[in-house]
């Protein structure tokens, strides 16, 4: 918990500096993220995933595409360290990762919510679990609470809030941890398409403006629009088991507007590798 | 300043302290003895005597909330100790509470003396014994159906110890949990008369209590007295429903874990005035500070190494010793029975014709639960006014424990020209009955609005709605209904079959009277575990064959979720 702490409070002051001083130390820095052919078998010998060979770097917002059943959430499972994987390596910065990465948060597709706690309690569960006091919890999960637009609601129930509402809280709960990586598990897929735009604007935002001190952001969809929207490089995953079928960057330019004749393309061409 | 802080939860706590304070200083060194051959019943000992009741009930609940919910807990984390937990409770859950007199008796007694101590250790202890089992279901069930994805939720928030009680095991056991004390509390009650008379043949102790109480003053026809008792009784009862069962399981609704998205009916969210205050009470938060958060600390930590997937020193010497304390007091209750095996125990041969005929009371009882509870269950559940209505009442009446008016049912249906062996029919289902109309309302309600509203349109009716509709939509209810009801029939037979009134003893012939014969009279410790072990026996092999079978049934054609 201490260095936890340390870095956090760094890299809440200084940002900027934190990444320089990184270069310094080593020549070339680790990779954030390196999955070293990970796969992933239930007990019943399915064989669900991989071998999956995959890196992410700092500043880098991966997507990940693929069908209903290829293995995404079982992927960031394992990638938070959720799940162990049946054989293969996870290794976060440099180092080999054993049980859940308390470095990285995970949003869920089902918002896994506590229905019996506020969404203030809700959104300051981690940093509760941290041993931070309630004072000093409670201002942290504030400025989250904020920054996705949910205040006024901080004594309402989950049951007490539509849908996108409470992805807004799931999401506020994974930031407010201020995590290194920021993993999504299909977070707009239970919402209506209004809604669901409304945060993917407001996602995007939060990032690019770098309000956040996340360097990484694994985001999990099955809609290609929403991958050529959002993302920097696209994963596509095949099912059965599940394995990268292709790894291409999306180089437009942003912002990025839906119906522009590069964002068809680019759509058109992901979706040529899925089909 | 004085309004400003005065809590009407603290005022009411620290009044109730003020005066258990005067009666226990008042009248507890006059009436407290073990060694009297009876009780005083005169009536202004009665509120002492209710006193020592209510304290014995409430640390049996206490201790039964703990244990359950480490028990359940431990059976949802980790299948080892499931294998473990899980039969152990369904087979205890089986026998009588006569069925644990001589633990009781050979267990606390000899360890902790025959002296006040030691007996009221042994009569907490059968208290338990009538209220622990469900618990340990209710949170193993509860625990286990949390969401996957909270549970990985709260692993990656990194919840653990005291937090992640508090914030996700005691929260998703909470509702299942309230309702189930409701329950254990009330089984508590009608098994308290033969909790508090701890008797094995020429071993004799008699706790001062509302149970002796009543048991005393039926036994020897002082009528009066025994009114003055049941009144007593029924006022303790209706107060702890209105002041703690009630408003609990009224809260308890938003600890619900419901993936879908369902919105709270409105009367759940109405606040209780008591909750207001009672959340705001010093007296209570300085009892959870100073009490309930280190016992929640101190003893996951002393669990922890139980729940380690790899054994731990720590670990294998608390298994081994709650391992060898188990093997121990088997060990004394066989060698016990063996030695006297020397002694002619001629009611063995009877066990087999009691068994049956024991049954077939019960099938009877069960029949006549079944027949009024079915039709109230539709009545009720199909109708939200009436239900909102009723059910408080049926829930009080429900937890007055009838074992108290045994005595004078008995009378009053001989003096009409019935015989015994009717009357034990209708005193089994008084321990019956309750399980089933609860269970049978929860699936009459649990029919979906969608479903009602299309066998109408279709105009289904009468005969063919019931087949299509009613029937397979409760199965389910009734399976679980039937299931826990003869449950507690067995477990009242020992209560039905043999009844003291008037200076007499009314039994018919079956397994709980020759329970109740080879404990209280012959004391023979051969008898009571021959008993015992036939009836379990019996019970496992017709829950195997029969309620096994149809409960499957139940989850793969009747489930309504699909
Ligand atoms: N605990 C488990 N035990 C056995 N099989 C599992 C388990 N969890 C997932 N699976 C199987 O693994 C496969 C991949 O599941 P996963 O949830 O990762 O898919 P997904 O790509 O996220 O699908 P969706 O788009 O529907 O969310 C599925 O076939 C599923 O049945
Ligand atoms: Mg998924």
């Amino acid at each position: 918990m201490g260095p936890t702490l340390i870095t956090t409070l760094i890299m809440m002051t200084t940002p900027v500096e934190e990444k320089a001083s990184a270069q310094e130390l080593t020549v070339e820095p680790p990779p954030l993220l390196e999955l070293r052919d990970v796969t992933k078998s239930f007990s019943n010998r399915i064989h669900i995933l991989g071998p999956i060979r995959l890196t992410v770097e700092e500043g880098e917002f991966v997507v990940i595409i693929g069908p209903s059943g290829s293995g995404k959430s079982t992927l960031l499972r394992v990638i938070t360290g959720l799940t162990d994987a049946t054989s293969g390596e996870v290794i976060y910065k440099g180092k080999r990762q054993w049980g859940v990465n308390h470095k990285a948060a995970l949003v869920f597709q089902s918002f896994a919510l506590f229905p019996w706690l506020t969404v203030m309690e809700n959104v300051a569960l981690g940093l509760e679990a941290q041993g931070f006091s309630k004072p000093e919890r409670y201002a942290r999960a504030r400025r989250y609470i904020d920054l996705v637009g949910l205040d006024g609601y901080e004594r309402a129930y989950p049951r007490e809030l539509s849908g996108g509402m409470k992805q807004r809280v799931g999401l506020a709960r994974a930031l407010t941890v201020e995590p290194e990586l920021l993993c999504m598990d299909e977070p707009f897929s239970a919402l209506d398409a209004l809604t669901a735009s409304n945060l993917r604007e407001q996602v995007l935002d939060i990032w690019l403006s770098k309000q956040i001190v996340t360097k990484a952001i694994i985001l999990v969809t099955h809609s290609v629009e929403e991958a050529v929207l959002m993302g920097d490089r696209a994963l596509v995953l095949a099912s059965k088991p599940g394995r990268i079928l292709a790894d291409r960057p999306i180089a437009l330019p942003r912002p990025r507007r839906l119906k522009s004749p590069q964002f068809e393309e680019q759509v058109d061409q992901l979706y040529s590798l899925i089909v | 300043m004085w309004r400003k802080t005065a809590n009407p939860v603290d005022i009411g706590i620290g009044l109730l302290v003020i005066a258990l304070a005067i009666v226990l200083f008042r009248d507890g060194p006059h009436v407290y003895s073990l060694e009297q051959p009876s009780l005083d019943v005169s009536l202004r000992y009665l509120p002492f005597y209710t006193m020592a009741s209510v304290a014995r009930m409430i640390v049996a609940m206490i201790l039964s909330l703990i244990i359950g919910l480490l028990a359940g807990y431990l059976a949802a984390v980790h299948k080892r100790w499931a294998d473990l937990i899980l039969p152990a409770s369904d087979i205890l859950q089986s026998v009588p509470v006569l069925g644990f007199f001589p633990a009781a008796v050979f267990f606390f007694i000899r360890i902790f003396g025959s002296g006040a101590i030691g007996v009221e250790l042994a009569a907490i202890f059968l208290i338990i014994t009538s209220a622990l089992w469900n618990l340990i279901f209710a949170v193993y069930e509860s625990i286990t159906t949390i969401p996957e994805d909270l549970q990985l939720a709260s692993r990656q928030l990194g919840l653990r110890g005291y937090i992640q009680w508090t914030r996700l095991v005691l929260p998703a056991v909470l509702h299942k949990l309230a309702y189930n004390s409701m329950i254990s509390w009330a089984n508590g009650w009608y098994f308290l008369i033969a909790s508090e008379i701890i008797v094995i043949g020429p071993i004799h102790y008699r706790l001062p209590g509302l149970g002796s109480y009543l048991a005393q003053t039926m036994s020897t026809g002082n009528y009066r007295h025994a009114v003055y008792g049941l009144i007593v009784l029924t006022v303790v009862i209706v107060a702890f429903h209105l002041v703690v069962w009630s408003p609990l399981n009224h809260w308890s609704v938003r600890f619900m874990v419901d993936t879908a998205e369902t919105r709270v009916a409105p009367q759940t969210r109405r606040r209780s005035v008591l909750l207001f205050y009672m959340t705001r009470s010093r007296f209570l938060r300085a009892i959870w500070d100073v009490a309930v958060r280190p016992t929640i600390e101190g003893i996951l930590w002393l669990i922890r190494p139980l729940l380690e997937r790899e054994r731990t020193r720590r670990g294998s010497v608390i298994a081994w010793f709650i391992f060898a304390v188990f093997l121990g007091a088997i060990a004394w209750g066989v060698s016990g029975s063996i030695m006297q095996l020397t002694r002619p125990a001629p009611l063995m041969y009877d066990i087999p014709s009691a068994l049956i005929l024991s049954f077939l009371r019960l099938i009877a009882a069960y029949a006549i639960a079944l027949v009024w509870t079915l039709p109230a269950a539709i009545w009720i559940g199909r109708n939200e006014e009436i239900s909102r209505r009723v059910l408080p009442v049926i829930e009080i009446i429900a937890s007055i424990p009838a074992t108290a008016f045994f005595p004078l049912i008995v009378l009053f249906i001989l003096r009409w020209g019935g015989d015994m062996n009717l009357t034990s029919i209708l005193l089994v289902t008084t321990g019956m009955q309750w399980y089933l109309l609860f269970n049978l309302i929860a699936g009459v309600r649990a029919i979906p609005e969608d479903l009602q509203q299309i066998s109408d349109s279709l105009g289904l009716a009468g005969f063919t709605k019931w087949k299509r509709l009613v029937l397979p939509g409760i199965y389910p209810s009734l399976v679980t209904g039937s299931l826990t009801a003869i449950g507690g029939g067995w477990n009242a037979l020992v209560l039905s079959e043999y009844v003291v009134a008037e200076g007499r003893v009314y039994s018919v012939h079956g397994i709980g009277a020759l329970l109740d014969y080879g404990t209280y009279e012959s004391g023979n410790l051969q008898l009571i575990v021959m008993s015992i072990t036939a009836m379990v026996l019996f019970i496992l092999i017709v829950n195997r064959f029969f309620w096994q079978p149809a409960y499957h049934l139940a989850q793969r054609r009747f489930a309504l979720n699909y």
